[in-house]
């Protein structure tokens, strides 16, 4: 949750280009709330309580050591035309893309 | 010939090596945000490596219970933490994810006011980037 923080230098390059940057997570809305005003996000943080999105995007996960049903940490890079144009999928539990290397791909685009 | 001072207070140079081991393990969790240090965890790595040398120090100096007990203890804690952030952190591939080059799937859902976001507003008038985390706890 905390690697959200780091996103906020992503969403400032995305809305100077006219995009926008959310998360999303399998929380409650009043969890979201609470996440997005602790953390003081300038971006939207979604609520996907019943898994539906997470399962669509293929990163459902039972996380085994807490048994909870959870998301892959990921991001989607997607285009104006909605065609995804990067993507990366943690293969760690603690590994996170580093928000100046989303920056370089944002910028290729 | 050993310092005699160094002997007299190995116990406390044991102890002192397991604080430096726990107080890298307490600065893991401090630096969690910066990614480089969550994925490698060097800073940590280090200062195990350096309790373990300052306990083994101690070790050589005296064999007592306290500087073998603060060894153990500086071994058992750096080594569940390795174990930990090496072993039991592997996740499940995402093979059904939608890849680079396709569509991404659409959705509506609430954001923390509890409006509904599409995916297709987002990307209107420039890039999107949807973050998956793992959530709140």
């Amino acid at each position: 949750m905390s690697e959200l923080r780091g996103l906020g230098a992503v969403d400032k390059v995305l809305k100077e280009r006219g995009g926008r940057l959310v998360a999303i997570a399998a929380d409650k809305v009043s969890d979201s709330r609470r996440v997005a005003e602790r953390l003081a996000l300038p971006f939207d943080v979604l609520s996907d309580a019943d898994l539906k999105v997470i399962r669509e995007y293929g990163l459902f996960f039972h996380e085994p050591h807490v048994n909870l049903d959870c998301a892959l940490p990921a991001h989607f890079l997607i285009d104006k035309s909605g065609v995804i144009r990067w993507r990366y999928i943690s293969p760690r539990s603690n590994e996170r893309p580093d928000p100046q290397a989303v920056i370089e791909e944002i910028k290729k685009l | 010939m050993a310092n005699s001072s160094i002997v007299k207070h190995a116990g406390l140079y044991g102890i002192g090596g397991f604080a430096v081991v726990l107080m890298g393990l307490a600065l893991y969790w401090f630096l969690m945000d910066v990614p480089w240090i969550r994925s490698t965890a060097i800073p940590t790595l280090a200062m195990i490596a350096g309790g373990l040398v300052i306990c083994g120090f101690a070790v050589y100096q005296k064999r007592s219970v306290s500087t073998i007990g603060s060894t153990s203890l500086a071994a058992i804690f750096g080594g569940m933490f390795i174990l930990l952030i090496f072993g039991l952190t592997r996740l499940p591939e995402a093979a059904g994810a939608p890849q680079v080059g396709q569509h991404a799937p659409d959705f509506a859902i609430p954001n923390q006011a509890g409006q509904s976001v599409a995916l297709a507003d987002l990307h209107k008038n420039g890039p999107a980037l949807v973050v998956f985390y793992r959530g709140h706890w």
